[in-house]
């Protein structure tokens, strides 16, 4: 009897030791994403960032505490103003990012994200990079799209970019709103149910949907 | 009972660690504040970020002593232990400057770099599409920067008083052995390969790697595009010709197939020419294309094109009884290149290659037919390997064949001469960084040449130092060997290389979007190819002849301070004389004017959706001799003056208008003057001036794309 219970207690000790440890990391990650709504500075963005770093340090065969790293220092470059220092955080973003690219090379989010740091990379300079960098994050949310036809963010990236061509030049819109409208439907259909997954894009799909209907009034 | 026990203790000890404060700054060893640095205790989730002042603080908990450790972009990362015995630590860390090579000084900062995916371009495919007097052409764009001189009946590059052929093209690098179309005598010649295929250029006018070799004054080295990644058709409609290419993609790899044809006889019904032709010029090109990624690392690249060209004019000639000569020309070209690149584990990459030329020409004259052949090849391996992270090792191996051969035939008369050769040739170099403001690169190249029997060995040397964040300054320098025109090798294997000798200093800011760029440089030429006779029919060569070129380049670009404009301002200064050819003595060369000035502009105007561009050039008078004096190249033409415009309308993001105007106000061009043979029996030599067919040049095209997707982004192909 004493054996027994001895054994199940260095049995369920073991078990919470192993599902403590991605416990630990879950708990970790969730709290830290809570604190992504309350960024308001391009500071508070790095500083989160680098709180995934931490995770990333500790925790070396996950990807998401490092895509959400980039993701928060991209966040952070939008807000920045000087063009140096929009282009010193995304520098850091492209070794981030080739590490995981290196990690997870069939992961469409990491694409789709690639798409968000090119056209960061776009934005510090549209007259000079306009060209090279649309056609390099097309590139990388075509990318993302071959690997995963379905991924809600690059969809959304992808049918952004083209309204926004269509518009430029002129053409109708209606194909490109029906589909945006359509996804948005769909949106919860296609995402992850993994708490942690990626999540971002609804809201500046519903944008893109509102400014549809607006322009169809 | 027992054993539980302590069990319970040891999770209750485990549950129970110790809390420590951990405070302290991050600095650069200079003393500067790092703020948003990255604080951590190794193996845990704990750290902070650094405030403004540079300062973090956090509660630790732990065991005995920790790993605390700062990350900072651009900095070696910083380590300190800390003991969990204390209720505070402070911990100050100072982190050394990571050298990155991307970050480090540019060894080669007196090239004219553009890759499209780099952030800081000079001058890329697009921007040579988008200048205007250009004509679509690579080398018409790059005769807008400082270094080069407009030289208007060749269209070729003439670099700091080279000769055309004094400046190389390699394309993934492999030799190009002929870049440009063939011409008439007088009409302007383009090159043979569209801007659109290449991702990034660099144009070096002096001072270039060892792994160049075979050119006097410059290389031009052009990298085709990677792996395309969308299926696309392409049609281009224009007043000159019309073009189709089409391109399949797969997963890791495409084939792109490409056919144009060319035919200015339309244009010159409308246009009219002061040239008399008897059929205007007119070629075909086919080109296919593939490539195919291989494993994570590797890239097989490969291109084969062909093109047919003919025109058949009659040249004024002050010597001829009707006052004209013929010239009924045919040239056909194959060029093949294909190349392969990958890593090797982390430490090597190779890069290899092997590309082939054949270039039969054929020359209708009157009453008489000049045939010449050109057949070569080159094969190429290089590798590259890092020593440690501040030194790159490269070294390579390659071997250029040729056979050339031609034939002068008359009614009963026939001459024909030939010869064959290989020449092997190795080089090394190392590009080392003291730091990210120091940088050096020291290498030399060896070439045996079988038909000269030479051996030749060129050093080279680079130095760079970057004087701030935006600034740097650069030596380079070394000898550089080039065999004599395949003509006169032709005529005689008694001769060697020629040769130059360079020296190269160069300025550069760079901030913003806005480059100043000032070099000086001199040249020092020597074992030059001497001949008697005409250059037609050269006797009597020798290796006797010599030179100098000293000048000043200036380079300024802003894209800054217009809102959607761009412009750069070129001005090069130089000095040259040499003799060589027929000189009877040093002289100013023909080819060469002492000011030559460009000023290119382009404006993105939004609401019409157009990319318009205007160019000027201006170009000091340039000799020429005149044998009715007795002076040697004394003759002065009228400065060269050209103001051009173009307008692209995106009518569609698949369709763009095209039109260009060059020489817009119609100046009055000439490029030198052609004497007869023989005085008329006045006893003056008679002459005409070389002129541009036309005072202007006009085109207008349609493109179209139709791609995969159906909104695709045409910007990139305009």
């Amino acid at each position: 009897m004493k054996k027994t219970s001895l054994i199940i207690a260095l049995l369920a000790f073991s078990l919470t030791v192993f599902a403590g440890g991605k416990k630990k990391y879950q708990e970790a990650m969730g709290k830290t994403l809570a604190k992504m709504s309350q960024c308001q500075s391009p500071d508070d963005f790095i500083a989160l960032g680098n709180e995934f770093e931490r995770i990333a340090v500790a925790e070396e065969k996950e990807w998401l505490p490092r895509y959400y790293q980039v993701y928060t220092y991209v966040f952070a470059s939008f807000m920045e103003q000087e063009p140096e220092v929009k282009d010193g955080l995304l520098d850091k973003v492209e070794l981030v990012l080739e590490e995981l690219e290196d990690m997870e090379p069939k992961e469409a989010e990491i694409h789709a994200l690639k798409g968000q740091y090119l056209t960061a990379r776009l934005v510090v300079n549209p007259d000079v990079r306009g060209p090279q960098y649309s056609m390099l994050a097309e590139m990388a949310i075509g990318k993302a799209l071959r690997l995963d036809g379905s991924n809600p963010r690059a969809r959304y990236m992808d049918l952004s970019f083209k309204i926004g061509k269509t518009k430029y030049f002129g053409g109708s819109t209606d194909q490109f709103c029906a589909e945006a409208s359509e996804l948005l439907a769909d949106w919860e259909k296609m995402q992850s149910g993994d708490a942690l997954a990626p999540s971002w894009g609804k809201n500046q799909l519903e944008g893109i949907v509102a400014e549809c209907n607006g322009n169809n009034q | 009972m027992k054993t539980l026990s302590i069990l319970i203790l040891l999770l209750l000890s485990l549950q129970l660690p110790a809390q420590t404060w951990v405070r302290g700054e991050v600095r650069s060893a200079n003393g500067e504040i790092l703020a948003g640095a990255n604080v951590l205790l190794e193996g845990t989730y704990l750290g902070a970020t650094t405030d403004t002042a540079g300062r973090f603080g956090f509660a630790a908990e732990g065991e005995g002593a920790g790993q605390l450790r700062s990350v900072y972009m651009g900095y070696a990362d910083g380590k300190a232990e800390i003991s969990f015995a204390n209720d505070t630590v402070d911990v100050t860390f100072q982190l050394e400057e990571a050298f990155n090579e991307l970050k480090a000084v540019a060894i080669t900062a007196g090239a004219f770099e553009a890759g499209d995916a780099s952030k800081s371009a000079t001058l890329t495919s697009l921007d040579m599409v988008t200048t205007a007097g250009s004509s679509g052409d690579v080398y018409g764009a790059l005769q807008t920067l400082p270094g080069t001189a407009t030289v208007g009946e060749s269209g070729r590059l003439f670099v700091r008083g080279g000769t055309g052929e004094e400046s190389q093209t390699y394309i993934d690098g492999q030799m190009v052995q002929v870049p440009y179309n063939s011409a008439a005598p007088g009409v302007p010649t383009r090159g043979r390969f569209s801007p659109f295929m290449f991702q990034g250029t660099i144009f070096s006018t002096g001072g270039y790697s060892a792994e160049y070799g075979e050119a006097l004054s410059s290389v031009l080295l052009l990298n085709t595009h990677d792996v395309p990644t969308k299926d696309r058709l392409d049609i281009g409609l224009l007043t000159v010709g019309a073009q189709l290419a089409g391109t399949k993609t797969w997963e890791t790899g495409s084939i792109s197939l490409d056919g144009s044809y060319t035919d200015l006889t339309p244009y010159f019904g409308i246009v009219p020419q002061n040239l008399s032709w008897n059929r205007a010029p007119h070629s075909g090109n086919a080109a296919l294309s593939i490539r195919q990624q291989t494993g994570r690392d590797g890239l097989f690249k490969f291109y084969a094109g062909g093109s047919w060209a003919g025109a058949d004019l009659a040249v004024a000639d002050p010597g001829a009884a009707s006052g004209q000569s013929g010239y009924d020309l045919q040239n056909d070209n194959l060029y093949l290149n294909a190349s392969y690149k990958t890593l090797i584990g982390d430490q090597w990459s190779l890069q290899t290659g092997v590309s082939a030329t054949a270039n039969p020409e054929r020359v209708g004259l009157d009453g008489a037919t000049y045939e010449r052949s050109m057949e070569g090849w080159h094969g190429k391996v290089m590798v590259k390997r890092a020593l440690g992270e501040k030194a790159k090792l490269r070294v390579g191996g390659e071997v250029f064949g040729e056979q050339q051969g031609d034939r002068y035939s008359e009614e009963n008369w026939t001459v024909e001469r030939q010869f064959g050769q290989a020449m092997p040739a190795a080089f090394a170099e190392v590009d080392a960084y003291a730091s990210t403001r120091l940088g050096f690169r020291v290498g030399g190249r060896w070439s045996y040449h079988s038909y000269l029997q030479e051996h030749r060995l060129a050093p080279r040397f680079s130095l760079a130092w970057k004087l701030g964040d935006h600034s740097s300054v650069s030596l380079a320098g070394g000898r550089f060997y080039q065999q004599p025109r395949a003509e006169y090798r032709l005529a005689t294997e008694a001769l060697r290389s020629e040769r130059a000798d360079q020296i190269v200093l160069n300025h550069q800011i760079r901030r913003q979007n806005r480059t100043l760029r000032t070099e000086i440089y001199y040249k020092n030429y020597g074992d030059l190819v001497r001949f008697s006779g005409t250059p037609q029919q050269p006797t009597n060569l020798s290796n006797t002849g010599d030179g100098y070129a000293y000048g000043l380049d200036l380079f300024f670009r802003d894209q800054k301070t217009i809102p959607n404009g761009d412009y750069w301002i070129s001005y090069s200064y130089l000095q040259t004389e040499r003799n060589f050819q027929d000189f009877p003595e040093a002289a100013v060369p023909t080819f060469a004017s002492t000011h030559n000035f460009n000023v290119v502009y382009k404006h993105w105007i939004s609401d019409w959706r157009s990319s318009t561009g205007a160019t000027f050039t201006y170009g000091s008078p340039r000799r020429y001799d005149d044998p009715n004096t007795p002076a040697f190249n004394d003759g002065r033409t009228a400065s060269y003056l050209s103001f051009d415009l173009n307008w692209s309308f995106l009518y569609r993001e698949n369709i763009i208008f095209h039109a260009a105007v060059n020489n817009v106000p119609g100046f009055r061009q000439e490029f030198g003057y052609r004497f007869a043979d023989q005085p008329n029996s006045d006893g003056a030599y008679e002459s005409v001036a070389i002129r541009p067919p036309a005072r202007r040049f006009f085109l207008i095209g349609c493109f179209i794309t139709l791609s995969s997707d159906p909104a695709d982004n045409q910007l990139d192909t305009l």
